[in-house]
């Protein structure tokens, strides 16, 4: 918004009196954020054990770095479950297409996709516990139609729970990704979908020739969205379906963190990883932010 | 015929968009059946429609396992918070929309920047400094931290939103001597009123529904939330699944009910930061 946009109010006001409408909400935010991290970036170089708090310079982190193999396990898990976004963007791009070339009774199945996405991780993950398990109804499902050689423990299995925690969380967010994309098809131009309809374009050519071009923008937020959601967002699902368990095959960052901080009790570690989290999001946020430029160039 | 055939070309569409919706309602269904049934009746027939309905699980559930308690601190955990974070967000969009002073372009970038922070790398300095301050265990403490999280979005939301009222009619108002607080009151909030009630929807959502920071900073049995003490609930009673089947219907059933009454506003809040 730029000088256009200021009226003569605007300007007759006095210049410092909107730090007085603010000052709320930065306070709330150094409450929050702002004392938060800069005390995280502090405990991340201490150890605290016994009620005594000792300097010990980056000793945390090369301890996390090299010789902790949850955290490594943790790590790993958190770019498995990033498998998911592809998944999620071609599905969720090809139903909103779907929904944008008129189906009947479209806003119906629509309202139905949607409904994942307003119940809590903790209610769907209850669920999808109880649909998993090898009595559960999957496994039912596999027998039903002869194929009882798939019968997996899908929770139990080392290799194959962290892949049901997936499934989860795409069950979770199809339907808001099929949303988000059909609200921005139908702002988009028809002229051109039109044109290439007489042209002869099949459904496969009008998709990857002229929808997906002009999604580009809303493709690369989903993209940065949905990779920040896997490694700041994820911990209910995990905390919920499988405790991080068996073992520590499905643990996470965020289930790393909170365990150090809050069941070993050792805050130096867990605002060590903390402070490694942090740094991976902003680094996601200033790429998002070179990107975008790009694109507005 | 040419219906018809029209029909058969788009026949493969209409598989695709109905196994998507039924694998959407699936687990749904298999959450309500199972929450109707007894106990013997589950595991003789685990996924099909309840043939002897009971109510006995909701009831157990609402009643003896006290759901009815963590549905009254819930409801206050969320109106509370989501006000908060409103109420504070109006003024901070009023003066980041329609005002001008020094750092005011630097506060607002910083202000949506904190949009991305990850919840747990907060809790744990935080989690110290609320026991410090004795806060834990509040719900003022609690819903502190929640307005904190939901600000940003808010703030987001309302400025753009304030930036197309017309400036035209603050010059009027201020001619006839009106207040700037009355300003506010009179004119923002009511020409604002759509996108106040989409931010009090989702704002609540994702306070109902949030584990984490309800998980660490509610412990004590009377406080928790909903969501907290169904997690707790899920371990404690692994061999009733029909009776935590009903606890999960009992905290999902409100949000979809909410959902299907106010749809264009979950729809649109939940995909406007993205469009726009």
């Amino acid at each position: 918004m730029g000088a256009n946009n200021e009226s003569k109010y605007t300007n007759k006001v006095k210049k410092n009196f909107g730090a007085f409408y603010i000052a709320p909400s930065i306070i709330l935010l150094v409450f929050v954020y702002v004392y938060p991290i800069t005390r995280v970036i502090r405990d991340s170089f201490y150890r605290f054990s016994g009620g005594v708090v000792t300097y010990i310079g980056f000793d945390n982190y090369l301890h996390l770095i090299l010789r902790d193999q949850n955290s490594r396990v943790a790590v790993m898990n958190n770019l498995k479950l990033l498998g998911a976004i592809p998944i999620l963007l071609i599905t969720s791009l090809v139903f909103a297409f779907l929904f944008y070339e008129g189906v009947k009774g479209g806003k119906v199945y629509q309202a139905i996709i949607f409904i994942p996405k307003v119940i809590s991780i903790v209610v769907v993950g209850i669920v999808f516990s109880y649909l998993l398990r090898t009595t559960g109804l999957i496994n039912h499902f596999l027998e039903l139609i002869n194929l009882d050689f798939l019968r997996i423990d899908w929770l139990g299995d080392r290799r194959i729970a962290i892949y049901s925690i997936m499934l989860t969380f795409v069950w979770k967010e199809l339907g808001f990704g099929i949303m988000l994309f059909h609200a921005r098809l139908v702002t988009l131009d028809e002229s051109v979908l039109d044109a290439s309809k007489v042209d002869g374009a099949n459904w496969y050519q009008r998709f990857i020739h002229v929808i997906i071009p002009q999604l580009k923008g809303i493709i690369s937020f989903f993209i940065i969205y949905h990779v920040m959601i896997v490694f700041a967002w994820i911990f209910a699902y995990v905390y919920i379906i499988s405790g991080g368990g068996p073992g520590s095959a499905t643990t996470v960052l965020e289930l790393e963190i909170y365990k150090w901080a809050f069941e070993r009790n050792l805050r130096g570690f867990a605002s060590a990883l903390a402070v490694m989290l942090i740094a991976g999001v902003f680094i996601l946020i200033f790429f998002q932010h070179m990107v975008r430029r790009k694109g507005e160039e | 015929m040419l219906e018809f055939a029209k029909f058969l070309k788009k026949a493969p569409v209409y598989i695709l968009i109905i196994l998507c919706a039924l694998s959407a309602l699936f687990p749904l269904y298999y959450m309500f059946v199972t929450a109707f049934k007894s106990q013997t009746e589950f595991y003789d027939n685990p996924f099909g429609i309840p043939l002897k309905p009971t109510l006995e699980n909701i009831i157990n559930v609402m009643v003896e396992k006290q759901f009815y308690k963590y549905l009254l601190n819930t409801i206050l955990l969320t109106v509370v918070s989501t006000l908060i974070a409103i109420i504070v967000s109006v003024f901070a969009s009023f003066a980041y929309a329609k005002k001008r002073f020094k750092g005011r372009d630097t506060c607002f970038n910083l202000t949506i920047g904190l949009t991305s922070v990850p919840a747990i790398v907060v809790l744990v300095p935080l989690y110290a400094v609320l026991a410090k301050l004795g806060m834990l265990n509040t719900y003022f403490g609690t819903s502190l931290v929640y307005a904190g999280f939901m600000l940003p979005f808010c703030v987001f939301v309302l400025t753009s939103f304030f930036k197309t009222i017309d400036n035209e009619i603050i010059d009027a108002a201020k001619v006839d001597g009106c207040s700037e607080i009355s300003l506010i009151a009179r004119i923002f909030i009511p020409l604002s009123k759509p996108a106040l009630i989409t931010l009090f929807i989702i704002d609540g959502l994702w306070v109902w529904n949030e584990l984490l920071i309800a998980l660490l900073l509610l412990q004590d049995n009377d406080k928790r939330t909903l969501v907290v003490q169904l997690g707790l609930f899920q371990g404690r009673y692994v061999y009733s699944p029909t009776l935590i089947m009903a606890g999960s219907l009992f905290v999902g059933l409100p949000m979809i009910i909410i959902y299907l009454i106010g749809q264009k506003y979950f729809v649109k809040g939940l995909t406007s930061g993205a469009i726009k």
